[in-house]
């Protein structure tokens, strides 16, 4: 059996400072109150043996999950090792040695009886062989987990039930049952019918669009005069062929030249043959000989329509300005009247200004000598032309100009004025003249020029005596008599082309059928695709995979199930025995321990039976319910033979719910189970602590942890 | 399926509704595994197994049809009573399996092991007959293209007299 004989931790969990401790007694016993580093104590043997695995999810354990090993107050580089020193059955002495590196990494090595030293991997099997255990078996046989018992004490039986396998060392098979159940393939399956079908739902209605397009198509090839017998490739091409021979006859017929392009011989070229030909009526419709003698005369007509207009507009114009001048002239005479009666104004204007002089030359007088008295400093009653004395003289010549010169000055200058006035009217009216003489000159020129534009139309020289409307309508009665004859030529020929564009309609119809029948095929043949063909294999894989795993499952649960009923059977007794003594309750004679398959989900399903086959778990209690989970630990550690696993057990903290009666007797069991193997327990349980050294009768190692502080961590005292 | 018995065999289910479709498929489908040249075959409208086909090579099946339009089919624990028995006679116990939709052909899954209840359609692929399901398939397609229209205007009763000038027993009553 692999026994512990002592160990040193340094930086691991609670532990900064290198601490050691021996296990040289069976029963090693770590007393002291919570975080003062007992927990950690166990953790290190267990991290020493099995380092990573016993971390993170695959541990099984919850709360180590985020665990940490080295301790927070050791800086940035922790220094984490673990020394433990064991032996075996034949006293052969081993050193374990694991040193943290990192989250994900440490070091190990194993030192054998021999001096030989293994490493890593190597050194991890040996630590496998020599416990008889894998991690996995440890932590449910060997290391009494609180979680486990906590589990136990859990009503809900899915959860005790899951407990009590990791009791007896099943929960690889139920993670299996529990990893097939939660992978959900056949809900995947499901997904991926659903996700499938969502496609094939695509393609159906893309397939019903396609056929409703077709049945309309069809309709109106039909309703447009296609035969029915027509609408397939043989009729699309026959019509093409039909297309093309009317086109040849037609541009033979009108002397056009056809462009050479190929009657098709396969559907897919219909519509480039229908393009083609389409091209080819449009061109000819514009290159018809009657339609160019068309165009020319529509062109000529124009021109002509245009001419008649202009010289319209340009005769109307001349007559409105001769009719203008001749209204001027019979009101205000024409340009010699006007010229004549300017003179005569003229020289009644120089007549009257000689009247003016003459008045004027006394007035002038007599005004200067006025302005001259007006002066500040002139003596104003002297003359100043004769230099005699005159008092008054300012307001005598006032006078006399005011009676005399201004009526006759004043006369005559409006007269003068009246007269220029005359003058300038003239003046205006011979401009006027001038004016409506050059509109005649302008108009007649306008006419001329349109003479000369119709002449050239006409291809003949226009003179005064022609009358150009009558010339012009003769001509445009000519044209239009030409147009309708063309008109008629022109439509017959464009009737031909348009029958032939309708049965190109047909081509085009017949063709839209045909590229509608292909997509619907191309869809239809999606099965035939690669990728069809490999959804379809995956769709086979998944439901292999889906039986294989169901398979898989039911391995696992008649194994799990069958090893259960095994183990049972081999500790069933003993676990009855010490229920029964740790619980002492009166009503229970005998448990029986009874496992059957959940038909639901093929799990373990436990029972714990009276003596009447009736069930215990409603009546036990908190403390019953701990002591059965305790049984059953202590029940698979005291297994002898191909179960015996390895010398030591470790329990922590095992008196949870337990009352001082049951504290008593497991105990008791305690002590029986140290026949067997070393026991390294860890209670802050005063009470438990006292019986234990009151009743355990094998020797014992007691380490009290005193105190704990960041900087050195758990103070260790052993008695 | 082709397109073709897709398109004629909802024209069926859209005029006679699924119970009756299912019937129907039945008694195409044995005239299916006649035209394959399985000599011995049984119909069976109202009770038992559905179908019993034996071939010329030893093949024999007892055949229980299910149709559908959606992915799952119920497989109940008289289906299973029903190929249990037959198996004891020797035939292979056959779950054939249509589901109507463009895409579907006929499954035909060993039905030996397949637990009863609501089944999945796709999960029935474990048990397939797959070389069984294309020569039949590929029969079904012409049963359905020649006899899609005299289907469509009497339904069982034209079947019940193809199947007859075929030689097909038709039992209306259980053999149990």
């Amino acid at each position: 059996m692999f026994t512990l004989k002592k160990i040193k931790i340094k930086g691991f969990r609670a532990y900064v400072q290198e601490r050691e401790l021996t296990f040289d007694a069976p029963a090693v016993l770590l007393f002291g109150n919570n975080h003062c580093g007992k927990s950690s104590t166990m953790n290190a043997i267990e991290w020493c043996l099995f380092g990573n695995e016993c971390l993170g999810t695959k541990s099984g354990i919850r709360e180590r999950v985020d665990w940490e090993i080295p301790n927070r107050n050791l800086g940035l580089r922790p220094e984490v090792v673990i020394e433990l020193e064991s032996e075996d059955q034949n006293h052969g002495r081993y050193r374990v040695l694991r040193r943290y590196r990192s989250k994900t990494k440490d070091e190990l090595n194993i030192t054998l009886p021999d001096g030989r030293i293994l490493e890593e991997e190597e050194a991890q099997k040996k630590i496998f062989q020599l416990l008889r255990s894998t991690y996995h078996d440890f932590s449910t046989t060997a290391y009494q987990h609180q979680e486990a018992i906590r589990a136990v004490l859990i009503q809900e039986p899915r959860e005790r039930n899951d407990a009590i396998d990791r009791l007896l060392g099943l929960s690889a098979y139920r993670n299996i049952l529990s990893g097939v159940d939660g992978a959900r393939l056949s809900d995947k399956q499901k997904e991926m019918g659903r996700d499938f079908d969502h496609f094939t739902n695509e393609i159906e209605v893309a397939l019903r669009t396609r056929e409703s397009d077709l049945k309309g198509k069809r309709e109106e090839a039909i309703h447009k005069g296609v035969k029915g017998d027509r609408i397939n490739e043989k009729g699309g091409l026959n019509v093409a062929k039909e297309v093309k021979d009317q086109l040849e006859k037609f541009t033979s017929e009108t002397g056009l030249r056809l462009t050479d392009f190929p009657i098709p011989e396969k559907w897919k070229e219909l519509q480039r043959f229908q393009e083609l030909a389409k091209e080819e009526i449009k061109k000819l419709r514009s290159e018809l000989p009657d339609a160019k003698r068309q165009n020319k005369l529509f062109l000529q007509r124009t021109e002509l329509i245009h001419l008649k207009t202009d010289y319209e507009k340009a005769k109307e114009a001349y007559q409105k300005a001769r009719e203008m001048l001749e209204i001027f002239v019979r009101g205000n005479g024409g340009d010699e009247l006007l010229k004549k009666n300017r003179a005569e104004i003229e020289t009644q204007i120089i007549e009257k200004e000689k009247e003016m002089s003459k008045v004027n030359a006394k007035a002038s007088t007599i005004s200067k000598a006025m302005e001259y008295l007006g002066l500040g400093e002139v003596d104003k009653n002297r003359c100043p032309v004769c230099g005699k004395e005159a008092p008054d003289l300012l307001a005598h010549l006032k006078q006399e100009w005011e009676k005399k010169y201004e009526e006759d000055v004043g006369t005559i200058q409006d007269q003068i004025n009246g007269l220029r006035k005359k003058l300038k009217d003239i003046d205006v009216l011979l401009a006027q003249y001038k004016r409506l003489k050059e509109s005649v000159e302008t108009g007649w020129e306008a006419i001329k020029g349109v003479h000369i534009k119709i002449g050239e139309a006409l291809r003949r020289e226009i003179t005064e005596k022609d009358d150009p409307i009558v010339l012009l309508n003769n001509e445009l009665n000519k044209i239009q008599t030409e147009l309708d004859k063309l008109k008629e030529a022109i439509e017959a020929k464009q009737n031909i082309l348009s029958g032939i564009t309708i049965r190109l309609e047909e081509v085009q119809l017949i063709t839209d059928i045909l590229n509608s029948e292909e997509k619907k095929k191309i869809v239809e043949e999606i099965r035939q695709t690669q990728e069809y063909k490999q959804i379809e294999e995956l769709k086979d894989q998944m439901a292999i995979l889906i039986h294989d795993l169901a398979q898989i499952r039911q391995a696992a649960s008649e194994a799990s199930h069958e090893d259960a009923q095994r183990k049972i059977l081999v500790a069933g007794g003993v676990i009855d025995g010490y229920f029964r003594r740790i619980t002492n309750n009166p009503s229970v004679k005998k448990i029986n321990f009874m496992v059957s398959m959940d038909p639901k989900t093929a799990k373990n399903n436990y029972e714990f039976k009276d003596q009447d086959g009736k069930d215990l778990t409603p009546i036990l209690s908190q403390g019953d319910l701990n002591g059965l989970a305790l049984s059953i630990f202590l029940g698979m550690a005291s297994l002898k033979g191909a179960e015996e696993q390895c010398g030591f057990i470790m329990l922590d903290d095992p008196s949870q719910s337990l009352g001082s009666n049951h504290k008593e007797k497991l105990v008791e069991v305690l002590d029986e189970v140290l026949n067997e193997k070393v026991i390294i327990l860890s209670t802050m349980d005063k009470e438990l602590q006292e019986l234990i050294l009151l009743k355990i009768t094998k020797s014992k190692t007691k380490y009290i942890f005193v105190d704990w502080t960041p900087e050195t961590g758990p103070e260790i005292k052993k008695e | 399926m082709k397109t073709g018995t897709y398109e004629r065999l909802k024209m069926l289910h859209d005029k006679y509704g699924p119970q009756e479709f299912g019937k129907l498929c039945q008694k195409l489908l044995a005239i299916a595994f006649r035209m394959a040249g399985y000599a011995h075959i049984v119909e069976r409208g109202v009770q038992g197994v559905d179908v019993d086909a034996a071939g010329g090579n030893g093949d024999k099946f007892a055949i229980e049809v299910k149709t559908t339009v959606t992915g799952s089919i119920n497989f109940g624990q008289k289906d299973v009573d029903g190929l249990k028995k037959r198996k004891e006679d020797g035939y292979q116990p056959l779950l054939a399996v249509l589901r109507l939709h463009r895409f579907s052909d006929w499954i035909f899954a060993k039905a030996d092991t397949i637990k009863l209840g609501n089944i999945y359609i796709d999960s029935l692929r474990v048990y397939r007959l797959n070389k069984l399901e294309e020569h039949i398939g590929d029969l079904f397609d012409e049963v359905i293209e020649e006899h899609h229209e005299g289907t469509m205007q009497e339904a069982q009763k034209y079947l019940d007299k193809i199947l007859q000038q075929k030689g097909v027993e038709i039992r209306q009553q259980s053999i149990n």
